[in-house]
């Protein structure tokens, strides 16, 4: 029997950042201009009662409600995720497809922990899922009940606080000194991949000023005009470290590209600013001896490092409140369907009680007494009790709440 | 009831380092301590109302009108809630104020005739100034304490509850700019005072005028620009945390009896 109630299976396959790589996810995600069709393709596939397409730049999701989870799951693979190797593919079903809906719509599976974008992308996903009467009552109340529990995971704990990736950490700590960049200028080092996204993001943070520097003085002017910022020659280095208030090395070099004696030369520090020197390198770019100076920062990876792991050290705490959240709502959700599955047999148990009472009473041939007719209501109504609290009993024995931890256990060692 | 008040304050405002991360967004205004300022502030004139007289005559009275001061210095400085963790530092200092205060007795009878009100704008725009530097002051040890953090790679509760270095340098230097104005005004109608008055054993040398002079000139050169003198960051920092220990030393010399004419008595 399922979790969900008798002839009634959930299940999600999907490709994440975890499982596939970007190329991979691409292939198989479903913009928005294709999603409609493409939720009326799966809709029209056989044993697929209800289906909802969540396509993210992280994880192409489909949750499907149908009969037969084997069909519902072989159906969804083939139509849609055909394309990817079978391990970049995973899939749930039941309560492990509930933990992990509700997981995912929580942020504990996203690429940045607690982020709440996918909140927005599940209920824009659901709502199209609803325009093209593709939610059947089941899909639609597991949907409904996933952006509850994200909204809950996010209230009652501090999961969503802070951030954890490298480079948000360095520009979170260049922030703690100079408390905000706009009207400030920074120096990138580097026009590789790290250096273009540290870029990226201190331009999302409004940084005023940018200027690339490079070995390869093309790359650097062609990083340059796509972030509408100058380009400066790489000799120039220590000479314009001065006039900017946060430098960023990101180049791969075999010795540090700035030390304290190349900026003595060119009459720094002379500013009254502080300065933030950020060494995302490996082999370090920017030479220790730079924080001697009074009001200069350093911080390389070991420093960052240092950042997200008292953040990850912070937010050990909440993932264990955010899981268990998410346990007590799976084991709500679970009773609900069990009361939402049990009622029409109960009200039924009751007609039957009742018919067979009346039938008792008229075989006695006799007129009824009041005395009798509440005696017989006690009794039906006590054995429909009785009747009621056997199989609620049953029902909490095939998904009890420690079965539903042991579930929600093995679905976090699988998702890791 | 007002020192419960401000512990209050200070353990509410403590308790941001007890967080797990940093608030995100804007804060909103600080109900609590604006009740809290609103609680001194009552009380303190309810006893001017009660003696008939500004109750700013003696040490006990000077140390309460500070800690008001301070704190409401501080409100005004942490509107926008970027410097609301320097709260816990504040608070704590007007707790230790305002129960010195009341241990050793304000408002009542005084042994001698009420200044006028020449006098207590003196006393009023020398406790603003005194209450602004120790924003400084505050401001500047704080600045001390995050930037041993950074240097040290110890990013823990307290890095993610005290506000970033800049806004604790440009508090530094505002509140140091505003003392430094404040205290040319009292200190000059001190003196005014002391000559008018013909106040005995005024000289420009006693210990607490000097020591005045000092404090005065120390946090006019922590609030000119950087360009002109080069203190700025940490220097400014250090400098604003000795302008503390100054203020301190100040205060102490007013309570050595017959050390200066400058007596709160």
């Amino acid at each position: 029997v399922s979790a969900l109630g008798p002839g009634k299976s959930l299940v999600v396959v999907g490709a994440s950042h975890r499982t596939a790589e970007i190329a991979a996810r691409e292939a198989v995600g479903v913009p928005k201009e294709r999603l409609k069709p493409t939720l009326e393709t799966l809709r029209a596939l056989d044993g697929v009662d209800g289906v909802c397409v969540v396509s993210t730049c992280n994880r192409t999701e489909v949750l499907a409600s149908g009969k037969d989870a084997d069909v519902l799951e072989r159906a969804l693979r083939e139509a849609l995720f055909a394309p990817l190797r079978s391990d970049a593919v995973y899939a749930f079903r039941d309560a492990e497809a509930l933990c992990h809906a509700f997981s995912v719509v929580a942020g504990l599976r996203s690429m940045v922990l607690g982020e709440s974008e996918i909140q927005a992308q599940w209920k824009e996903a659901a709502r199209a899922a609803r325009e093209c009467s593709c939610a059947d009552a089941v899909l639609d109340a597991v949907l409904q009940q996933a952006l509850r529990v994200g909204k809950r995971v996010r209230t009652e704990t501090a999961l969503g606080n802070g951030t954890l990736s490298v480079a948000s950490a360095s520009l979170d700590l260049a922030l703690r000194v100079l408390g905000s960049f706009e009207g400030r200028s920074a120096l990138v080092v580097g026009a590789g991949e790290t250096a273009l996204l540290a870029a990226r993001r201190l331009r999302e943070r409004g940084l005023s000023r940018l200027t690339f520097v490079n070995r390869t003085p093309e790359r650097a002017a062609a990083a340059a005009l796509e972030f509408g910022a100058s380009a400066a020659p790489f000799e120039t280095l220590p000479k314009v470290v001065a006039d900017h208030d946060v430098v960023v090395a990101c180049v791969e070099a075999p010795e540090p590209v700035v030390d304290a004696a190349r900026l003595k030369a060119f009459e720094w520090p002379s500013s009254e600013a502080p300065k933030v020197f950020l060494d995302l390198s490996a082999p370090r770019a920017l030479h220790p001896s730079i924080n001697g100076f009074r009001d200069a920062y350093l911080f390389d990876l070991d420093a960052v490092e240092a950042v997200v792991a008292s953040h990850r050290e912070a937010r050990r705490a909440e993932v264990e409140r955010a899981d268990r959240i998410i346990v007590d709502e799976t084991a709500k959700f679970l009773a609900f369907r069990t009361y939402a599955v049990l009622s029409p047999a109960m009200a039924a148990l009751g007609d039957l009680f009742e018919s067979t009472r009346r039938e008792w009473i008229d075989a006695r041939g006799e007129p009824s007494t009041p005395e009798i007719d509440a005696a017989s209501r006690d009794l039906s109504k006590r054995l429909l009790a009785a009747a009621l609290a056997h199989v609620k009993d049953a029902t909490r024995l095939t998904q009890s709440r420690d079965d539903l931890e042991r579930t929600y256990r093995r679905y976090v060692e699988r998702v890791g | 009831m007002v020192p419960a008040a401000y512990a209050a304050y200070a353990v509410r405002a403590a308790s941001r380092f007890r967080a797990e991360a940093p608030s995100e967004g804007s804060e909103g205004r600080d109900r609590f301590g604006v009740r809290v300022f609103a609680l001194h502030a009552t009380g303190v004139v309810l006893l001017g109302f009660r003696d008939g007289r500004a109750p700013i005559e003696n040490g006990a009275e000077l140390l309460g009108a500070l800690s008001l001061a301070a704190f409401g210095v501080f409100l005004f400085a942490s509107r926008d809630g970027k410097a609301r963790a320097l709260g816990a530092f504040v608070a704590g200092f007007c707790v230790v104020a305002t129960a010195g205060a009341v241990a050793a007795g304000v408002g009542g009878a005084i042994d001698r005739e009420p200044r006028g009100a020449v006098f207590v704008v003196h006393a009023t725009t020398a406790v603003f100034a005194t209450a602004v530097m120790g924003l400084s002051g505050c401001a500047g040890c704080v600045y001390l304490l995050l930037d041993r953090q950074m240097r040290r790679r110890t990013f823990g509760r307290l890095y993610r509850g005290l506000p970033n270095l800049a806004d604790l340098a440009a508090l530094n230097r505002r509140a140091a700019a505003v003392g430094f104005l404040a205290m040319t005004v009292g200190v000059n109608w001190g003196i005014w005072l002391a000559h008018k008055d013909g106040v005995a054993g005024f000289s420009y040398l006693d210990p607490q005028v000097l020591a005045s002079f000092a404090l005065w000139l120390h946090f006019g050169v922590i609030a000119l620009p950087p360009r002109v003198v080069r203190v700025s960051g940490a220097r400014a920092a250090k400098a604003a945390t000795a302008g503390l220990v100054l203020l301190f030393l100040t205060l102490a010399l007013s309570t050595v009896p017959g050390l200066s004419f400058h007596r709160f008595s």
